[in-house]
């Protein structure tokens, strides 16, 4: 039904009743009446006008589609009369259930969405056999002999450089059985997925593109299938292309998929065929019917045939009495440890964001309704039906929400985006704007418009329509002051809940920060080479370090650099040590955990800013010697108050040779949870005193650099140096030291940065809604301030007056905020760090801002009513 | 007035029986909807005033049942005045609608009737 036919069909029905009313006049005229009086009762006895074409076009087909139509053509043309409160009022929902989408994905990606593509995922498992991953025969055994799985995969994400033309790009790898596909019940979105004989041990080198490399690296170019491109060295042609967001079972993003036993990794060949390496994590379908715990029996009893088998697996103590079964979903939300739990806490104060913005909008259209109280009465008095205002008010907000929907679509857009880049770039997957969330999204604008739209309209059509037309004047009846009081109240409490965990994260993220590790990592960059498994021999690499180091100490802007053999902060490795006549000591003995370990080049004390406190630092001389430098706790724990210098530490065992100890470093911890610095020691990276296995698994991993000041091309020098030397190598991207800290920092920055924006969200919305309220009750008082000033009253008297009610609602919405805050910091006080959840003096700064700001936003309005001249607030009405 | 003392003569249509009375109008010929209402008025000795209220919902109505087909005519008086006409469909819809009136009637007088003797 077009608006053009429905506008013909209305203008004949004018029509059709101006000819009924003439030809009753023209019959009235014959029987002798006068013209006007003929006319004017052909009217009265055709009755209302009105409500015969109303009642008639009742009739009409398809009506509705037109009645929409017109309300909304009505509705339109009313918001479009008040652009500012359209604005405040789309601007308020918009960021309130931006803020609510956003965070509800966040946490629901993390914590309950499946990996995209996935079929069927409540059969999925997670396998681990030992409790640290598995071993590739392990997961051969499971999948060749378990029937308890359909299928079963074996992954292991490596971060490699792609290089392609000489562009040298990161990436995201999984190494993955050619199983994983089918278990997961995944399709290619170009190409195809591994054939059998890509998987196997020395089989071709065939890559499989994720759509995001496809899209940003390749153009989404269709034509990429037999291309090649360099990945860790090696040349590999791409056969197939992902679809989007499939990044397999896990939960982090991919770029490339590789077959896990064709592929060079950490260990070599040895990986593939003995169980003494765990790197393999699994994941296995159900075969119908089957339940978990039957999965776990099958499995272990597979497990312990496979070593029963194996006579080398006796040698390192495995044993089947750990093997886990879990449901997949779960595992990924265990997984997602404190990221899941910040995420949730952030969608719950998103909630509140949403309720502040839902308060704000309520309270602007309950005083427009009121404003329009006049308006509305005398059209209920000329005979518009109560549902039809109603109905009217329901489009409204129906419009309005549908306008902050929109706009919230777009926010929540821009947010998820920014959030993924900054906070989350390794934990999130990529996150969709998917059909759930969109439905969310309506639910949500749905409801709130239901509740800001109808209730004030109902507010405003209740009682006698005449006593309302009479009142209409005077405006705001006590019971709408008390609503927008109540609204106002409750805005002010979840604002201070907002305030006082912004400030407890804060401090949460401050004290992390301010945690003295035992080393200054900044300005320091770090480099992790992947030299293991890469066709490098460590000999050639032990041989090349000293012309390496010397040349990334040339690169201008660096003053500092040392290479590691497996990680630059202490905890990559444990190791056992013995010292002649002190093992036995009572210390010792009760020391939990092995010391740590580090395999280093010259100069690593002084790049990551750890001092030496006794003796001297290596040098390339000591390749030959038995030397090592031992930590503070190290050197307490075996020698007390006597001299360390000197002693000798033998490195695995008694059975090892004595290393004498040429140093004492400070002490230092691996992050700001670890309650006391653990003791370590420092080998030199490839001389006599390192252990041999070690010399083999870990040439070379990390290289740290101290830059002076800040300065972003040593970076890319330093990497240009690192590709140069190792063209067919691994590289990460080089990034500062600092975020070797990221992973245990992640939960208080993310808690602290979401929370201070959305405290700023809450601050300003609050302040907005209090000012709107205080504005809009001096207006109505006008009158009555007039009078009070004329009478002699002052301008103090006259604010307190304006100001006692909302501060009044301000300190009602303190106390109800200070009791949430406490009960919610409490619930989340393992989420902080080194903040009682009821320090006095958090919660007295948020009382004094939110007061400051209720102030600003109460005194201004209150102000301002005082400098109308009595005479003119007096003559208006 | 003459319509003050008609008003309260007159007699509340029963729900339905309006279809009723413009369909049997309309067998007469077609008719514009103030012709209807006064035709039924003179038929029923004034005791019948169809209120506009409710006639021209009724032929809207109708028009989009297909009962009756609406028309633009110009009228004697030289004036555009829309004209309906009885369709095969309402002058079958007639006939049902005046079976169901006679049972109707009949039932009502056989109710009345025994009252009425005794």
């Amino acid at each position: 039904m077009t608006w053009w036919h429905g506008r013909r069909r209305e203008q004949d029905l004018d029509a059709e009743i101006r000819a009924h009313l003439r030809m009753a006049e023209a019959d009235r005229v014959a029987h002798g009446e006068l013209p006007d009086d003929a006319a004017s009762a052909a009217r009265r006895e055709f009755g209302n006008l009105g409500l015969v074409k109303e009642a008639t076009r009742g009739m009409w087909a398809g009506m509705w589609v037109d009645r929409i139509a017109q309300l909304t053509h009505f509705a339109l043309r009313r918001l479009t009369r008040s652009p500012g409160f359209t604005v405040a009022v789309v601007a308020s929902l918009g960021v309130g259930i931006a803020a609510d989408v956003t965070m509800i994905g966040i946490a629901d990606a993390l914590l309950y969405r499946p990996p995209a593509h996935v079929r069927d995922v409540n059969r999925l498992v997670a396998v681990d056999l030992s409790g640290t991953r598995n071993s590739y025969p392990d997961y051969l055994a499971l999948r060749e002999h378990a029937d308890a799985f359909s299928g079963v995969a074996g992954y292991a994400r490596r971060a490699y450089a792609m290089v392609e033309q000489g562009v040298v790009t990161p990436v995201q790898a999984l190494l993955t059985s050619r199983s994983l596909f089918a278990t997961l019940g995944v399709r290619p979105r170009l190409g195809r997925f591994f054939l059998p004989d890509e998987d196997r041990l020395d089989g071709p080198h065939v890559a499989v593109l994720g759509y995001r490399l496809w899209q940003n690296r390749f153009g989404g170019d269709a034509t990429v299938l037999g291309r090649t491109v360099h990945v860790a060295g090696d040349e590999y042609t791409i056969i197939g292309v992902a679809p989007e967001g499939f990044i397999g079972a896990g939960s982090a993003p991919v770029d490339l998929f590789l077959p896990l036993a064709s592929t060079k990794f950490d260990a070599g060949r040895a990986a593939i065929t003995s169980r003494r390496y765990s790197w393999v994590e699994l994941v296995a379908r159900l075969t119908r019917g089957t339940t978990v715990q039957a999965a776990r029996a099958d499995a272990a009893l597979v497990y312990r045939r496979a070593l029963a088998a194996d006579s080398a697996s006796s040698n390192f103590g495995a044993s089947a009495s750990y093997v886990a079964v879990t449901p997949l979903m779960e595992a990924r939300r265990a997984s997602a440890g404190v990221n899941g739990s910040v995420s949730l806490l952030l969608a719950a104060i998103a909630t509140m964001v949403l309720l502040i913005a839902c308060a704000n909008v309520a309270g602007l259209l309950l005083a427009r309704g009121v404003r329009q109280r006049h308006e509305t009465a005398m059209r209920a008095a000329l005979g518009a039906s109560r549902i039809r205002l109603l109905i009217e008010a329901a489009v409204d907000g129906v419009l309005l929400s549908l306008a902050g929907g929109a706009a919230a679509l777009l926010l929540s857009r821009l947010g998820t985006s920014a959030i993924e880049r900054t906070l989350l770039s390794d934990a999130a997957p990529h996150i969709p704007i998917d059909l759930r969330i969109v439905a969310l999204t309506a639910l949500v604008t749905a409801a709130t418009a239901v509740i800001v739209s109808v209730w004030p309209a109902w507010q405003a059509t209740r009682g006698d329509p005449a006593r309302s037309l009479n009142g209409a004047a005077r405006g705001g009846t006590t019971s709408h002051l008390r609503a927008r009081l109540a609204l106002v109240t409750g805005q002010l409490g979840l604002t201070f809940v907002l305030v006082v965990g912004a400030e407890l994260f804060g401090a949460s993220l401050r004290n992390a920060n301010d945690v003295d590790l035992g080393m200054t990592l900044d300005p320091v960059l770090v480099a992790q080479l992947n030299l293991a498994g890469a066709g490098y021999a460590p000999a050639r690499v032990r041989a090349e370090l000293p012309d390496l180091m010397a040349r990334l100490a040339a690169v201008p802007g660096v003053i500092g650099v040392s290479g590691t053999g497996a990680g630059v902060l202490p905890g990559w490795m444990n190791y056992r040590y013995s010292v002649p006549g002190r093992d036995s000591f009572p210390a010792v003995r009760a020391q939990s955990g092995l010391p740590g370990y580090s395999a280093v080049t010259p100069g690593f004390f002084a790049a990551i800013g750890m001092p030496l406190v006794r003796g001297r630092d290596f040098a390339w001389s000591d390749l030959t010697r038995h030397v090592i430098i031992v930590s503070e706790p190290f050197a307490k724990l075996y020698w007390l108050h006597e001299n360390p210098l000197g002693q000798c530490v033998k490195v695995g065992g008694s059975d090892a040779p004595c290393e004498e100890v040429i140093g004492v470093s400070a002490a230092r911890r691996g992050g700001p949870t670890n309650a006391a610095p653990s003791p370590e020691a420092f080998v030199l990276l490839g001389s006599v005193a390192e252990p041999p296995l070690f010399l083999k698994l870990f040439p070379l991993s990390q290289i740290v650099v101290r830059t002076r000041g800040a300065a972003p091309d040593v970076a890319s020098s330093v990497q240009a140096v690192l590709q140069q030397r190792f063209p067919a190598v691994p590289i990460a991207p080089i990034r500062p030291a600092l975020s070797l800290l990221d992973p245990v920092m992640r939960s208080w920055r993310l808690g602290a940065d979401m929370f201070a924006a959305f405290g700023v969200m809450a601050l300003v919305l609050a302040a907005l809604g209090v000012y709107a309220m205080v504005a809009y009750s001096a207006s109505q008082r006008r009158r009555e301030v007039g009078i009070r000033l004329a009478l002699g009253a002052t301008a103090q008297q006259i604010v307190r007056l304006l100001m006692s009610d909302t501060m009044r609602a301000v300190f009602v919405g303190l106390v109800l905020g200070v009791v949430a805050a406490f009960l919610g910091a409490r619930a989340a006080s393992k989420l902080l760090f080194g903040v009682s959840p009821a320090a006095p003096v958090i919660y007295a700064g948020g009382a004094l801002l939110v007061i400051a700001l209720a102030l600003a936003a109460v005194a201004m309005p209150a102000w301002r009513s005082t400098r109308v001249p009595p005479s003119e607030a007096l003559r208006e009405e | 007035m003459a319509t003050t003392n008609s008003a309260a003569s007159r007699i509340e249509l029963l729900q339905g029986t309006l279809d009723l009375l413009i369909l049997q109008t309309l067998a007469w010929g077609p008719q514009h909807g103030y012709g209807i209402a006064q035709m039924i008025r003179a038929h029923s000795g004034h005791a019948l005033q169809v209120d506009t209220g409710s006639l021209y919902p009724a032929l809207h109505r109708m028009a989009r049942k297909r009962w009756v087909r609406a028309s633009w005519e110009t009228s004697d008086q030289n004036q555009r005045v829309r004209v309906y006409a009885l369709t095969g469909t309402g002058r079958k819809q007639l006939t049902a609608e005046r079976s169901r009136w006679d049972s109707l009637a009949a039932a009502i007088a056989g109710v009345l009737r025994p009252v009425s003797e005794g």
